[in-house]
């Protein structure tokens, strides 16, 4: 019987066009409009090389440390990108490059190091912190050999002494780059994963005599209510992961949006946000007693605040809202499932993620005890003419 | 006893839906529940089937007290709701799959019954049809189909011939009476009289949730005063004559309108007959002339007051 039901629903589910538009194509073409969105703000905040003119004078030539921890911050590194940009030049041609506003300051050694800005900004401090930053490390250097003069013949311990210094290169807390746009994507996710309350609806409507004539033939017949409510739960909850799975696919394989390794935790994400997603439709549908446009258009409400809350229209307000009320980190489904794939993008560990996940799983059995609680009654109190198409 | 209902009654807030109504279906019968609109024919159906929640009284079915997991019960009732109740996604086949395979689980029995069906409803050309491509007709045709493939004892049919064309109704009705002589028991409520008086064995008339008359068409009719109603068709008459029609034996109503004349006869013989002697001794002429029985609508009317479209 179970079986029966399930390849039925699956059937149904899979020729309902419009849900399947609004659970999956929506997403995907969303996701695609993000990309474009996205491309010109990435460009837009990429970091590129501060411009510096460096004065090639005889102080200069005869500095090879000065000149060994300028190349460590101009010269690209793998994927870090490069601090400065430097150029080498002439104190006349320095200077109008700087006037010219082709630069934004001037190294000059004399033997001192100077610098000189035509004005202060994030750009000029960023310069002078590596220059204050070389300072610190050529003193230290000084001191030492004083301390231990045969360090100058010793090349290798120098060399693992120098090894201890990076000029000025940001590294992550986490093993990831950090990218702002992950977040709209993930809020995406989050909200697909939702949308699939709306499978939910349909589930439960479709098992209720006051909601529906299918619901009321349902009722007729020798076979308990939660048995097909269960049946169709499974059965939405097969074909919104795929969605859900797809969507990752397209947004990894095809909008390069970047998610962690872990393939099988990305997808435990997935599945666990789609029964969340899906049991949030079957509570409202089974509470709300109203029409189907009413019920969907309040989880439309909610769908949408949580993951607006989660991201989706402003990343940082994802933050704003976390840090003014720590608890909506943890009682908002859409961040959870956010936070969850955070979790495994940013950090080594998986205690984040577990946690996560085991809040969504509260949460779809919270919002299914609620179902049960309003489905689970046998006769009801009236059953309102449903119209044909219903 | 098929259906036994006790006293039965169904309150929403103040309105009294069901008021104290006991009803008796026995098998074989094709009993037929007729009333107006709103006269509490679906409330009474759905309370029947456990569906409702009810205030009071008792319902048995098949004599076991009926409730919502009486499953052995239900596995014996088919129902064929007022409004289609057919999945869009499903072919005509696999609605009627479906419905079928809540009530049998072998796959072999189950496609035979599906089948029949089809069958029986005549939509074997239509059976990967997907219902949109359905006329209104045959889409009630497919709703009786998903109600009976499981080939109940009790088939309960709630208004099935609303806004359906007299074609499928015709067969609708040919069908039901078909199902009655394969041996299920029939419960059919409508509020189109004809429809009632033509196939079934046996009638309630309900009204405002009360039992107005029951019996079989004739019974019914023998409670009322209505004998006979005779029109008669572009007739001129003065006040005169008016008043001497309305003095022959049993004329019990006499109305004139537009050259147009309807005599309401109680029960007696001869009533047609003394009005064409009459008119042909004045030496009127006139036109058609019809002779009508009386139908359940006189039975509601003299009861209530009001036609059973009201």
């Amino acid at each position: 019987m179970f079986a029966h039901v399930f390849k039925y629903r699956m059937k149904c589910f899979l020729g309902d066009r419009v849900t399947l538009f609004w659970t999956m194509v929506f997403p995907i073409l969303l996701s695609t409009l993000f990309l474009m969105a996205f491309s010109n703000f990435s460009k837009a905040t990429s970091f590129t090389g501060i411009k510096v003119a460096v004065v090639n004078n005889d102080a200069y030539q005869e500095n090879r440390m000065f000149q060994e921890a300028l190349d460590s911050v101009t010269e690209k590194q793998g994927d870090e990108e490069q601090l400065l940009s430097m150029e080498l030049v002439s104190l006349e041609e320095a200077e109008t490059l700087l006037d010219q506003g082709e630069v934004h300051g001037i190294i000059l050694l004399d033997p001192d190091i100077k610098l000189v800005v035509n004005q202060s900004g994030f750009n000029q401090s960023i310069i002078k912190s590596f220059l204050d930053q070389y300072q610190q490390v050529s003193a230290s250097y000084a001191t030492l050999f004083q301390m231990s003069p045969e360090l100058l013949a010793n090349r290798d311990a120098l060399k693992d002494y120098s090894a201890n210094y990076d000029f000025l290169v940001e590294r992550n807390p986490g093993k990831n780059e950090t990218d702002i746009t992950v977040t709209y994507f993930y809020a995406l996710l989050a909200m697909t994963a939702l949308y699939g309350s709306f499978w939910g609806i349909r589930t439960v409507n479709e098992v209720q005599a006051d909601q529906s004539m299918k619901g009321a033939r349902v009722n007729l017949a020798p076979v308990h209510k939660m048995k097909t409510l269960l049946a169709g739960i499974l059965a939405a909850w097969i074909i919104q992961f795929a969605e859900l799975s797809i969507l990752i696919l397209y947004m990894s394989m095809v909008l390069k949006v970047s998610f962690s390794n872990q393939v099988w935790c990305i997808l435990l994400t997935g599945l666990v946000g789609s029964l969340t997603g899906i049991t949030l439709g079957t509570m409202v549908g089974g509470l709300i007693r109203k029409s189907d446009g009413i019920k969907t258009g309040v989880l439309l409400g909610i769908t949408m605040t949580l993951s607006g809350f989660a991201g989706l229209y402003f990343a940082s307000f994802k933050y704003v809202v976390t840090k003014a009320v720590p608890v909506m980190a943890y009682i908002n489904p859409a961040n959870l499932i956010t936070d969850a794939l955070y979790a495994l993008y940013y950090y080594d560990t998986y205690e984040r993620f577990a946690l996560n996940i085991v809040l969504l799983l509260a949460f779809a059995a919270v919002f299914c005890l609620l179902t049960y609680l309003s489905v689970r009654r046998n006769r009801y109190a009236s059953i309102p003419s449903i119209q044909e198409g219903d | 006893m098929v259906i036994k209902v006790e006293n039965l009654v169904k309150r929403y807030g103040d309105l009294i839906a069901v008021d104290h109504l006991s009803l008796e279906v026995r098998q074989g019968e094709i009993f037929g529940l007729l009333g107006p609109n709103g006269s509490g024919k679906t409330t009474l159906i759905n309370c029947i089937l456990a569906l409702l929640k009810y205030d009071k009284g008792s319902i048995s079915v098949f004599g076991k007290p009926m409730a919502p997991d009486a499953y052995d019960i239900k596995k014996d009732i088919g129902v064929i709701m007022q409004n289609v109740a057919v999945f869009n996604e499903l072919t005509v086949y696999e609605n009627i799959d479906y419905f079928c395979g809540l009530y049998v689980r072998d796959k072999t029995e189950r496609k035979k019954l599906v089948e029949e069906a089809i069958d029986f409803v005549g939509l074997n050309d239509f059976r990967s049809f997907y219902p949109k491509k359905l006329s209104g007709g045959l889409l009630r045709r497919l709703n009786i189909a998903c109600g009976i493939a499981h080939k109940p004892k009790l088939i309960i049919l709630d208004e099935p011939t609303v806004a359906v064309d007299p074609q499928s109704r015709n067969n609708i009705l040919e069908g039901i009476v078909r199902l009655n002589r394969l041996g299920a028991t029939i419960v059919y409520t409508s509020h189109y009289m004809e429809e009632v008086e033509q196939i079934c064995s046996r009638i309630m008339i309900i009204d405002k949730g009360r039992i107005i008359a029951t019996g079989t068409k004739e019974e019914l009719k023998s409670m009322i005063n209505v004998g006979e109603i005779v029109s008669v068709e572009s007739v001129e008459l003065d006040q005169n004559l008016l008043d001497v029609i309305r003095r022959l034996p049993n004329a019990s109503q006499v109305d004139y309108e537009n050259s147009n004349l309807t005599v309401t006869f109680t029960k007696g013989r001869n009533n047609l007959l003394n009005l064409m002697d009459l008119l042909r001794k004045e030496n009127i002429s006139y036109g058609s002339v019809y002779s009508k029985l009386p139908t359940l609508n006189d039975v509601f009317l003299e009861f209530t007051g009001r036609q059973l479209r009201d």
